[in-house]
């Protein structure tokens, strides 16, 4: 069966073509099982997962006029099995040296399935090393697919059946994203926000320069120490909202410090999942829209949280309307495309999941590129939250990278600290502390 | 070699307090309440209008009002301006000279004590030494010790060593204590639980009712402060994304499952995104 892209895996389509570096948005990680489990149980497991949606079991097929159709194929990605002489010290960096050369090579739309796994066998551990399109998954996506896969491999494992798999089925995405009420409701996000882009200066980053995306990306990754993490928490509770939006309003003071300006627009990866077959789905569907924030520069910690808050639940309502449209009518309107600073990804999708008892942890490779800067903040629950800061070397140097990380995390210890602190004496502060 | 400038972290819920390995009740014909060392110089180390501290404050508060209520005597600690080195002893090796400004020295005007309440001069981190404290206790016949105050891992919780091995129960009011971290709070109440005393919530003194968040009632009362909806209005069977809660407060109901030793995640929530199908859920998980 032969059926259209939905608009998000169109955009994806499209810019893994038109970019001719498809390699740029492939997507990897690996599941490190803290003990040895079943090869055999775990590729039926593939199976069940994969075939449970036409969005994996297909290929991604254009014809002569670029136009791309989703062909089923239900043929099952073979998961590469692979003997290690010993368990790796570091599995990050193993993983990570391990999937280089499948994350440099583009995945043959017309001829392949859109993923590869790879399970090494160490003495000690297992590994399996996943490497995807965009397309085929996204942050969420990705956690859907692991959940479904532990899921099938317990019930294996405890002789039970293979579990029903909920996925929505492509036919059934296309037909919500036809329905009118969607239609009508993008429709209306488009004027909305166009309409906000319309009201706000151009959105500045942490540098001036500009870079493509092809440029090569460097990534540094730090962890908020314990005790200040429990002062962000503390100061998220006494100002009624939540540790990420307290970490969002340290990103925009730090913006607001460097360039003296108190409207701040910072790019947000929305989830982009409303309706029910969204939520089932393992494709891409995430959207990146701008946040703006007209700041006053003797609000509080807690005046401007409230006001992320407040924007991120209008962000909330005009996700469907995706970033790539929205540049194209400001291209058509004649207007600047800069549109987002830095991006923010909040990903809450965290979880160990036990394989028939044998503990596991996650390690994201590499969750795609940037020509800019994009901060993935892991949110783990009571733990200290991770941020990878994810840089174009082309516009950042890894000094340029570390002195963001410096400003972002002393800002929200000292605003945390101190939550009546103004936005305006908190910049005063963190340019200091920079002088 | 002074007390660190120190911030401000949530005070240890329900459910994160350690597992107390003794049965001790709670009897107001025995006990006695001990406000810790809540003087301005000890409190004035968070800095102004700490969260942290106005919490504890706000529970001792309530704590001493429900003390009067049941007759139960109220001791306070305060340690001595300029103490001599002969009087200080070791802790001037440790901390340095301490409280030495007068206008440092009284307990913090929100739990200033009255004329029913005792207040004694503090010498050392456990309040039984240097000071006729216990006999105080036995001529009130009280041989348990309710503990609030600051520091948590010192003073209070080696005043809680000292009153077991004078054989009174000492009782740690775990979110009317402060301490220099939350990891230091948490050290302070494990040891207690596990090795000389037994750690309580102001909830379970007061006998108030906590949020079960894995009750549909509990859960009920607690997502509706999230979204932005009338409870009449509310339909368990309804889409909570619909609702407008977000992805960040659906994990931290995780971490606070979590805490009650039930295993959720993001995906699974996302997939039943109603309150009956999480109450059904967290069912299935409590049987497993």
């Amino acid at each position: 069966m032969t059926l259209p892209l939905t608009d998000s895996q169109h955009a994806m389509w499209l810019l893994h073509t038109i970019s001719g570096r498809g390699e740029l948005f492939n997507v990897a990680e690996c599941l490190e099982f803290k003990g040895k489990i079943s090869a055999s149980w775990l590729q039926q497991s593939l199976q069940h997962v994969w075939q449970a949606s036409d969005m994996l079991a297909c290929r991604f097929i254009s014809d002569d006029n670029y136009t791309p159709k989703l062909h089923t194929d239900s043929t099952v990605v073979k998961i590469l099995v692979q003997d290690l002489e010993q368990d790796p010290e570091n599995v990050l960096a193993f993983a990570q040296n391990f999937a280089k050369p499948y994350l440099a090579k583009p995945f043959d739309f017309n001829t392949e399935a859109l993923m590869k796994l790879f399970l090494l066998r160490g003495p000690e551990q297992d590994y399996l090393i996943i490497v995807a399109h965009h397309l085929l998954l996204d942050g969420y996506g990705f956690g859907l697919f692991s959940q479904s896969l532990n899921r099938c491999y317990n019930a294996l494992s405890k002789g039970k059946s293979l579990p029903k798999l909920r996925f929505t089925q492509q036919q059934q995405l296309l037909e919500l994203h036809q329905s009118d009420d969607y239609l009508a409701q993008q429709k209306k996000a488009q004027t909305t926000l166009n309409q906000w882009l319309d009201d706000i200066p151009k959105a500045l980053t942490y540098s001036t320069s500009k870079a493509d995306v092809s440029e090569p990306n460097h990534r540094l990754t730090t962890t908020f120490s314990q005790s200040v993490w429990h002062t962000i928490q503390s100061a998220a509770q006494v100002t009624h909202t939540t540790s990420s939006e307290i970490l969002l309003a340290a990103i925009a003071a730090t913006l607001v410090a460097q360039h003296q300006q108190y409207h701040v627009t910072l790019g947000l990866v929305m989830m982009n999942r409303q309706a029910m077959p969204e939520l089932n789905s393992p494709c891409v569907q995430s959207n990146v829209l701008p946040l703006p924030l007209q700041l006053d520069e003797d609000a509080d910690l807690s005046t401007v949280a409230i006001l992320i808050n407040q924007q991120i639940k209008a962000l909330k309502q005009v996700q469907s309307y995706r970033v790539e449209s929205l540049k194209r009518d400001r291209q058509k309107q004649g207007k600047s495309l800069s549109i987002i600073g830095p991006t923010i990804n909040l990903l809450p999708f965290a979880s160990s999941p036990k394989y028939a008892g044998v503990d596991t942890c996650s390690h994201i490779l590499s969750a795609g590129t940037t020509d800019d800067i994009m901060l993935q903040i892991h949110l783990l629950g009571d733990a200290p939250a991770t941020i990878d800061f994810d840089s174009n070397t082309a516009r950042y140097d890894i000094a340029a990278v570390e002195s963001i990380q410096e400003r972002i995390f002393s800002a929200a210890k000292l605003w945390a600290t101190q939550p009546k602190l103004s936005l305006k004496s908190l910049c005063e502060q963190l340019c200091q502390n920079t002088v | 070699m002074s007390i660190p400038k120190l911030n401000h972290y949530p005070l240890p819920r329900d459910a994160e307090l350690p597992e107390n390995r003794v049965d001790w009740q709670l009897d107001s014909n025995r006990a006695a309440l001990l406000i810790h060392d809540v003087q301005h110089y000890f409190v004035g180390f968070y800095g102004e209008d700490n969260p942290l501290i106005n919490s504890m404050i706000r529970n001792i508060q309530a704590l001493k009002a429900y003390c009067y209520e049941h007759n139960i005597p109220v001791y306070y600690t305060a340690q001595p301006i300029k103490q001599g080195k002969h009087e200080r002893g070791l802790l001037s090796d440790m901390w340095g000279p301490g409280l030495q400004d007068p206008a440092q020295q009284p307990i913090v005007d929100a739990l200033a004590p009255t004329d029913k309440d005792v207040v004694l001069t503090k010498w050392r981190y456990s309040a039984f030494q240097k000071c006729d404290f216990e006999q105080q206790l036995r001529e009130q016949q009280r041989d348990q010790l309710v503990i609030v105050g600051i520091y948590g891992h010192i003073g209070v919780m080696t005043t809680a060593v000292d009153a077991f091995m004078r054989d009174i129960e000492p009782f740690l009011v775990a979110d009317a204590i402060a301490d220099f971290s939350k990891e230091e709070h948490m050290m302070a109440l494990n040891f207690v639980a596990k090795r000389c005393g037994k750690v309580v919530s102001m909830s379970e003194i007061l006998g108030t009712q906590t949020q079960d968040l894995t009750s549909f009632a509990g859960l009920k009362a607690h997502i509706l402060t999230l979204i932005e909806c009338e409870e009449e209005e509310f339909d368990e069977h309804e889409s909570l994304i619909d609702y407008g809660l977000d992805s960040v407060q659906v994990m931290n109901l995780i971490s606070l499952w979590q805490q009650q030793g039930i295993e959720t995640n993001f995906i699974e929530l996302a997939q039943i995104p109603t309150l009956a199908a999480w109450v059904e859920l967290l069912e299935e998980r409590k049987e497993d």
